[in-house]
């Protein structure tokens, strides 16, 4: 029963997510209907969160199931309602082509999918025991607990003892206050289970980015090596932060790239709701402020000269980004400025001394290479980057890789030079770096596999 | 026969002896060399290339060891030195992973004599020992004369080396605290002796699959690239097809492990009463903080006593908050509940006090949840 809490709770965000995208869309609707219910629910547990943390720092509510419902039901009802009452003005979500697929890709597909439904059981099994794994009872958990216990934001959990978490965004950790609250009690598996719904959400996404330049078969084989990335899916079954991430830069780069590929009314429409997704990463980790949102700014600049965007739409464009980031990144950084908080992950980016860590590089290519964390994703992906360079340059796919390749390779000068480095020789840092980008190396991997294999008679090429 | 019969034919020919020869054999022989290539010393007084060996006098202690880069297992070492004083010595090491600076040693005594003698070395009795050890030499004591002739590493045959690599490409890990960050995948080991401690020792005494996956596919694509020109986009085709088949069976050993988990837990703990449930490495804690807060709620502090600090004293914080931990250093005075896990040092004595070493460190109380030995409960009167 406790479980049913859960698709209640995921309700109401999903549902203002969903309306805060229709909205974006405008005229234009770009997502696939299931499409926008997934990204919704994503982007709508830290758009609500986020206004909670607003309304709650400012002193109008408390965390309690009073406030954060509040919260909820009055964005929902007004979102949702406007959305309602517009349905006849707004047009048809686009559809998905209808396809058959051949015998053997039936069976093919209902092994595969036996397997990943098999690996999805055993995650939740392994997602609702005892906490167990450190940051789960430090930090993303821990915090959820307190919130939910004291009814308010606190920054320590033991008066006068910093552990450093104080500073990472509270989204997900309210998001399992919200979860115990609706359930009355604090619960384990329940405030747990939404990291496997989190992990669904990714792969659902993946197949819909996918489907919406390439045929049936191929955006399931795009599930299929998403699913199969062996750290990826730890991560969908331990309740960490950095998958939600993943998905929130996956959402954010990809409606980016599809911006850049289409023109007119549809590229608006990406640019909208990408530049929305795109602030709300500040409120995820720590990371996003620092390595992710520089390198989306930058190539959101290059793509605009690089797509020929015209001056009106570089306008609306800045506009968007503008006002979205100014919206989540001012209140962010002045909560932390206000209250002291480090702007590193746990550790103060000033207090950094840059001098070169040996040991570093083998550490990464060890990770990278020699374990069983990504099964043989790197050599593929870079493989098909060296072999497809031309397209990989010259088409918008370098949105996709552009970005990839910069936050990859960016992470490696900290970890080489800062002391940070002891993250990479550990590996308990340099690992989560490409757990963000790896939906979106399965996606550039998909279209760089499609344009080398696919049969010219198939459909519109990236 | 077709060309691909006769690559295959030719291939279990050239391998047939490597897989059949009992023992794999490694021999530094310094007898007749030219010049001393890959040796270092250090603090010797003389060392001198002979036809007989490698000459070495020291009046103080010093050292030579060999850049070694061995790719077999080993479990003896035979060294064939002759020395007219005999004296002490140390063989050393340096495992993969250790700092420069760091040796693992084992004491030896060189007899005297001036005929060959040899020195044998059963490593299978040392676990510290790794064939895949970067440095090996050894430290002789002062006032030695001697000649070392050779050292003889050799390991259990090579069909083991055969066998072992694909048995442990099946053998899984369990969960880990490290697990969420990375996942060691596929492993291969060469011997029993290897096969035995996988997984109990870290970093695992073994090397990545990966690695042969690599050769694998750098293999197809040289023969892809070749066809190519005859048979066109099959032969991409081809490769990619190859590519999937690695893919999927790497999936399948990885998705095994995962499942794996969940079965662990299942068996370890979902499926038991409270007192026999073990959860993956932390044993009966997990349970044991789940029983505990029943004497915490309510309270805002308790005293909590166990045999180490992490794990347990964060999960114990995070299962008993807002109850907060305290430790015998702080002011324990007016703190009713005493949580004490997996320490037997810790007693009641006849006026019902918590004792450490003899001294007291409680009020009178009583224990309210006797979990196991060394682990209640203790609620003072």
């Amino acid at each position: 029963m406790t479980y049913l809490w859960l698709p209640l709770g995921l309700a109401l965000p999903t549902i203002i997510g969903w309306s805060v995208l229709r909205i974006l869309e405008g005229k234009t609707p770009v997502l696939f209907q299931a499409e926008r219910i997934v990204a919704g629910l994503c982007i709508g547990i830290i758009g609500t969160m986020f206004d909670t943390f607003i309304l709650h720092i400012i002193g109008v509510i408390d965390l309690s199931l009073i406030g954060m419902l509040s919260v909820q039901l009055f964005s929902a009802v007004l979102l949702g309602g406007y959305c309602f009452f517009k349905r006849n003005e707004l047009p048809k979500s686009p559809k998905q082509r209808v396809e058959k697929l051949l015998l053997w890709q039936k069976i093919l597909t209902g092994i595969l999918g036996l397997w990943i439904a098999a690996k999805l059981v055993a995650g939740f099994i392994f997602l609702i025991g005892p906490p167990y794994y450190d940051d789960v009872m430090n930090n993303w958990n821990m915090r959820g607990k307190a919130f939910f216990v004291q009814q308010e934001l606190i920054l320590e959990i033991e008066p006068g003892k910093d552990n450093g978490v104080a500073s990472y965004p509270q989204a997900v950790p309210m998001m399992k206050t919200w979860l115990a609250n609706l359930n009355g009690d604090w619960h384990e598996g329940l405030v747990n289970s939404v990291h496997i719904v989190w992990y669904i959400c990714a792969l659902a996404l993946v197949f819909f980015a996918l489907r919406r330049l390439l045929s049936l078969p191929w955006a399931m084989l795009g599930v299929y090596l998403l699913s199969s990335i062996p750290l990826y899916s730890m991560h969908g079954m331990i309740a960490y932060a950095d998958l939600y991430l993943s998905i929130l830069i996956f959402l954010s780069v990809s409606w980016l790239f599809f911006a850049v590929q289409n023109t007119g009314a549809v590229r608006m429409s990406f640019i909208r709701i990408a530049s929305l997704v795109t602030a709300l990463l500040v409120f995820s980790k720590n990371e996003a402020l620092l390595l992710h949102l520089p390198p989306i700014v930058l190539i959101l600049v290059v793509g605009m000269f690089f797509a020929k965007f015209t001056p009106s739409e570089k306008k609306q464009t800045i506009a968007w980004y503008g006002v979205f980031i100014m919206a989540c990144i001012i209140p962010w950084i002045a909560f932390k400025w206000h209250y002291g908080l480090t702007f590193g992950n746990a550790k103060s980016i000033s207090s950094f001394d840059i001098e070169w860590h040996a040991g570093v590089l083998s550490a990464i290519k060890f990770n990278t290479l020699l374990e069983g964390n990504w099964n043989l994703l790197p050599v593929l992906f870079v493989g098909l980057c060296l072999t497809q360079w031309k397209r990989v340059l010259f088409t918008p796919m370098n949105i996709l890789i552009g970005f990839i390749v910069i936050v990859w390779l960016g992470q490696l000068p900290i970890y080489m030079f800062t002391s940070l480095y002891i993250e990479a020789l550990n590996q308990t840092g340099y690992a989560r770096g490409l757990i963000h980008l790896t939906p979106l190396i399965v996606m550039s991997t998909t279209l760089l596999l499609h344009s080398i294999l696919h049969r010219k008679t198939d459909e519109v090429s990236v | 026969m077709n060309r691909l019969s006769l690559f295959f034919l030719g291939l279990v020919i050239l391998t047939t002896p490597a897989v059949c020869a009992a023992k794999n054999v490694t021999v530094w022989d310094l007898q007749n060399q030219d010049k001393l290539e890959g040796w270092n010393t250090v603090n010797l007084t003389s060392v001198q290339l002979m036809p007989q060996g490698l000459s070495i006098q020291t009046d103080t202690a010093g050292q030579i060891v060999k850049v070694s880069k061995l790719r077999h297992s080993v479990d003896t070492i035979s060294t064939t030195y002759t020395s007219p004083t005999g004296g002490k010595g140390i063989f050393i090491w340096r495992a993969p992973g250790m700092k420069e600076d760091e040796v693992y040693q084992v004491p030896v005594d060189f007899v005297a004599s001036s005929t060959p003698q040899q020195l044998v070395l059963n490593m299978n009795k040392v676990p510290e020992w790794n064939a895949r050890s970067d440095r090996i030499g050894f430290v002789l004591m002062p006032n030695i004369d001697f000649v070392l002739q050779k050292m003889e590493f050799s390991g259990e045959s090579s069909t083991n080396a055969f066998v072992y690599p694909f048995k442990t490409f099946f053998t899984l890990d369990q969960a880990r605290a490290y697990s969420i960050n990375f996942l060691w995948g596929p492993l291969m080991t060469y011997s029993a002796n290897q096969y035995a401690a996988l997984f109990t020792e870290f970093p695992p005494v073994a090397d990545s699959w990966n690695i042969g996956f690599y050769y694998i596919l750098g293999l197809g694509l040289i023969l892809a690239l070749w066809r190519k020109r005859r048979i066109g986009r099959k032969a991409v085709t081809a490769f990619f097809v190859l590519f999937a088949c690695l893919w999927i069976l790497y999936d399948a050993r990885m998705g095994a492990e995962i499942i794996s988990y969940a079965n662990t837990d299942i068996k370890t703990w979902w499926s038991k009463p409270y007192e026999l449930k073990d959860y993956r490495d932390r044993g009966s804690f997990a349970a044991f903080s789940q029983l505990v807060t029943e004497y915490t709620e309510g309270k805002e502090n308790y005293v909590f006593l166990a045999s180490h600090g992490w794990p347990f004293w964060s999960t114990l914080l995070y299962t008993a908050y807002p109850a907060l931990p305290v430790t015998l250093d702080n002011a324990t005075d007016d703190i009713e509940t005493w949580v004490v896990y997996n320490r037997r040092d810790i007693q009641i004595d006849e006026s019902g006090r918590l004792t450490l070493g003899g001294e007291v460190i409680s009020p009178p109380g009583d224990v309210m949840l006797n979990f196991e030995p060394g682990s209640f409960v203790f609620l003072t009167r």
